[in-house]
């Protein structure tokens, strides 16, 4: 996927578990699965940041302003997100539909970005997220940094 | 700090490996002496297996970044535990251009 470079969003804390499930059978659906968390194309995808504006705003009660300021985004993106964010929760209270924080199980302990310089990606474990100032390329210093959204494909089993 | 890039020779000239579990050798480069060691695979297999094997070896070693053009997903926890880093460089490059670019 090729996109604009995405500014790097500080996320706090990865959500304590991977999605959610909605009690019972839907009407007009059969049960899937035995209460497994398989993917289904019906599913709502929040990602992180959507997750982390809920966190900070609803959660933790902070304005607008403070959020955006801790998430690293303009406040009229972190309205946008906020906004995204709500209506998908709405959707799947509403709709009954099973809620997955996106990321892949990669990204619940590590993110992932790229060095635009010399292409090169890389994860920073949370431990170290929480003490620094500025994500640098571990290869060439560079200091022009994407987040990488689709790690998980460049893990091979072996 | 000490570094490891897998290599397919033990020389600098070599390509990086393309598989960090199978790599035939592994260069510990450590950035403060500018000075190499060479590991060869077999040495790691023997004493450990692949893959998770040579995590240990190298933890032990006390590597703080691993680069290679691809990680097994089973070593991605415990490299997440012993706090080394990944990073995932481009292929068809030498050991030599990697440590060119660290010296940046
Ligand atoms: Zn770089």
């Amino acid at each position: 996927m090729v996109g604009r470079p995405q500014k790097i969003r500080k996320i706090a804390g990865a959500p304590s578990v991977e999605g959610f499930i909605p009690k019972g059978p839907r009407r007009g659906r059969q049960l899937r699965g035995r209460g497994r968390f398989r993917r289904h194309e019906e599913d709502i995808f929040l990602l992180f940041e959507e997750y982390e504006s809920i966190r900070l705003l609803d959660y933790e009660g902070l304005n607008q302003t403070a959020a955006s300021e801790q998430m690293h985004v303009s406040r009229p993106t972190l309205t946008r997100i906020y906004q995204r964010a709500r209506q998908k929760v709405a959707k799947a209270f509403i709709e009954g539909r099973v809620i997955r924080f996106e990321g892949g199980k990669v990204n619940f302990k590590a993110e992932w970005y790229q060095c635009t310089d010399c292409e090169s990606i890389f994860n920073i474990s949370e431990k170290k997220q929480e003490v620094m100032e500025e994500v640098m390329c571990p290869l060439c210093s560079g200091s022009k940094i994407i987040v990488y959204h689709a790690a998980d494909s460049l893990m091979d089993d072996e | 700090m000490k570094v490891v890039i897998t290599s397919k020779e033990n020389n600098i000239n070599s390509l990086v490996d393309p598989r960090f579990g199978r790599a035939a050798f592994f260069a510990v480069y450590d950035t403060d002496t500018d000075s190499i060691e060479w590991l060869g695979n077999d040495v790691v297999d023997m004493q450990h297996g692949a893959g998770t094997g040579a995590v240990n070896l190298l933890a032990n070693l006390g590597a703080k970044k691993i680069f290679a053009v691809a990680f097994g997903a089973k070593v991605k926890p415990l490299l997440d535990e012993l706090d080394i880093q990944m990073v995932i460089v481009k292929e068809n490059q030498t050991v030599a251009n990697i440590i060119a670019l660290l010296k940046k």
